[in-house]
């Protein structure tokens, strides 16, 4: 696994600078090479005159989307050693739309603009004086304004999952939607003339059996579901796993989950190993269901919450499938003591049924656990614990 | 597709598509970060701020929270390299000629003119949406993030409403 700049954080070290010098070099001089020098052949899209802004863009995104989805499958790196832009959906869709507004106007955005401007457009050297003007403006406009800059905070938001679909699969659907827009596109400048279309040749046969071979590779390697999680050098010791169940860092006591989660200051996940059908019948609100098989998959979203509880029945598989996140470096996995049976015991039954002698603040916390947990507050499905399962 | 363009034809966009794809690849998996360009452009306008009142821009909300040296960051250097990369293509492919780009029968001065509210448009709406044609369209749908697709998607409909107004500069 190879770390980024981003990942060790130096984001902000000469050398950092340096490379972002090369890989922007890159950058121009592809932008260049695609004719994005010229704004007339920029805004060629807005009148269907000239597609190549679509052509380039999705071969571009197509490209690298797949790119990192074999890099991610094959394990050569940690989706977190990436930033991820966060979502902000109001914030977006309203800036795009403006966004969309000023780049027909102009026939530029940004980055073509340098480019045009080293080409000797004067009209690419006025627009990024207006674009420095309208940075300013932003500057003083933002108190005026924050509330549109954090309309729609989703954080860390990914849309295959919002559509609830797995990487691999989505990023096929997109290759596809790529392959079609591009022919599409080209129909367009031909003036719908089939007959043209053969006689071009502008390689996109070839382009589009390439992309649609690499997407469907990387659907593959997404479904098999082992591969990206080989036990690979990790860097780990087996000493270092152990030391830490000596310590008893492997696990947590339900009390404390409890408090945690009412608390609401840490980002926790509680991760139910349980079948799908225990999982439906009751859980406790706020976890999702984790297969085991998958867990170490499943379990990669949550790598920078500050917890991952794992949770069964009973301590056993959570305490086997933590043994098996430690290898992959969950830090944050805990097993929550005694499984859902000690959650029951210890946190949700009834003052009344319990032997031992309570103060009256313990009878008062369980009781605020007894409504946080089973009452309407956070409850999700049966409000009823199941009788005693099986591990 | 049929305006005179001087020096070597363009690369096939296809080929530019997938050589541009294997750089923004190549930022994800070296900087750990996509590309950008508005990002640098908007430090660029901070540091041009701290130069007229820095006082000013050190207590504002937005740039001040970018410190008094706001060109010391990576996107800065990217823009950098867009410039040279560009300017070395440009060069070698006798692309470079000093013009107001623009339809034959529209002035110059009317074109410059919505280059210039374009720019202040663009440079605006790109510190809203946190990014800019680059960093949010290409980098954000590269990364199938929510916000990236929906201000790609957001852009070309913004663009294609109001497409029909400025048509006239780009009439021959």
């Amino acid at each position: 696994m190879i770390e980024t700049i981003y990942s060790s954080n130096s984001l902000s070290s000469v050398n950092a600078f340096l490379i972002s010098l090369v890989i922007g070099a890159a950058f121009g001089w592809c932008l260049e090479q695609a004719g994005f020098g010229s704004s007339r052949r920029l805004a060629g899209i807005f009148y269907f005159r000239d597609m190549a802004v679509l052509k380039v863009m999705f071969s571009a995104v197509v490209t690298a989307m797949l790119g990192l989805g074999f890099a991610f499958s094959l394990g050569v790196i940690r989706p977190e050693a990436i930033y991820i832009p966060e979502t902000i959906l109001g914030a977006q869709i309203l800036g795009g739309f403006i966004f969309g507004i000023g780049f027909v106007m102009s026939g530029w955005c940004p980055g073509t603009a340098v480019v045009g401007a080293v080409s000797g457009k004067f009209d690419a050297v006025v627009f990024l004086f207006g674009a420095i003007l309208g940075s300013y403006a932003f500057n003083y406009a933002y108190p005026l304004i924050e509330p549109f800059y954090t309309w729609g905070d989703l954080g860390i938001s990914h849309i295959y999952q919002v559509a609830g679909f797995e990487f691999g699969d989505f990023a096929l659907l997109v290759t596809v939607v790529a392959v079609i827009a591009f022919w599409i596109s080209e129909l367009i400048e031909e003036g719908f003339s089939f007959r043209r279309i053969a006689e071009r040749s502008s390689g996109l046969w070839a382009f589009s059996v390439f992309m649609l071979i690499g997407a469907v590779m990387v659907m593959a390697l997404g479904r098999s579901g082992t591969t990206g999680y080989k036990v690979v050098e990790t860097g780990i010791y087996a000493s270092e796993v152990l030391s830490h169940v000596e310590k008893g860092e492997d696990h947590i006591e339900p009390e404390q989950v409890a408090r945690e989660l009412i608390a609401g200051q840490k980002r926790i996940v509680l991760a139910d190993l349980r079948t799908r059908q225990e999982f439906d019948e009751w859980h406790i609100p706020g976890s999702v269901h984790v297969p085991v098989t998958n867990a170490v998959k499943v379990l990669e979203r949550y790598r920078d919450y500050d917890l991952v509880v794992l949770v069964s029945n009973g301590p056993v598989h959570p305490g086997q499938a933590w043994v098996v996140l430690q290898i992959f470096g969950y830090k944050n996995a805990r097993v929550m003591a005694d499984g859902l049976h000690g959650f029951f015991e210890r946190v949700l039954k009834p003052v009344s049924l319990r032997m031992e002698v309570l103060s009256h603040s313990q009878v008062k916390e369980i009781n605020h656990w007894r409504t946080m947990f089973l009452g309407s507050g956070m409850a999700v499905g049966s409000a009823s614990p199941p009788g005693v399962g099986t591990e | 597709m049929n305006y005179e363009q001087p020096g070597n034809p363009y690369l096939n966009p296809y080929l530019a598509g997938f050589l541009l794809g294997l750089t923004l690849l190549a930022s994800f998996l070296i900087l750990g970060t996509g590309l950008g360009a508005s990002g640098g452009l908007a430090r660029l306008s901070a540091w041009c701020g701290l130069c007229i009142n820095p006082e000013q821009i050190l207590n504002s909300e937005y740039f001040g929270a970018w410190g008094a040296q706001p060109l010391k960051y990576y996107l800065v250097f990217m823009l950098a390299g867009i410039l040279v990369g560009g300017f070395v293509s440009a060069v070698l492919n006798r692309r470079v000629r000093i013009q107001t780009e623009r339809g034959a029968s529209y002035s110059a001065g009317k074109r410059l003119l919505l280059a210039l509210l374009g720019g202040i448009i663009a440079g605006f709406a790109s510190r809203l949406a946190r990014g800019c044609t680059s960093g949010m369209a290409l980098t954000g749908t590269a990364l199938l993030t929510t916000g990236g697709v929906a201000f790609l998607l957001a852009t070309f409909a913004g663009g294609y409403l109001t497409a029909y107004i400025f048509r006239r500069q780009w009439h021959d």
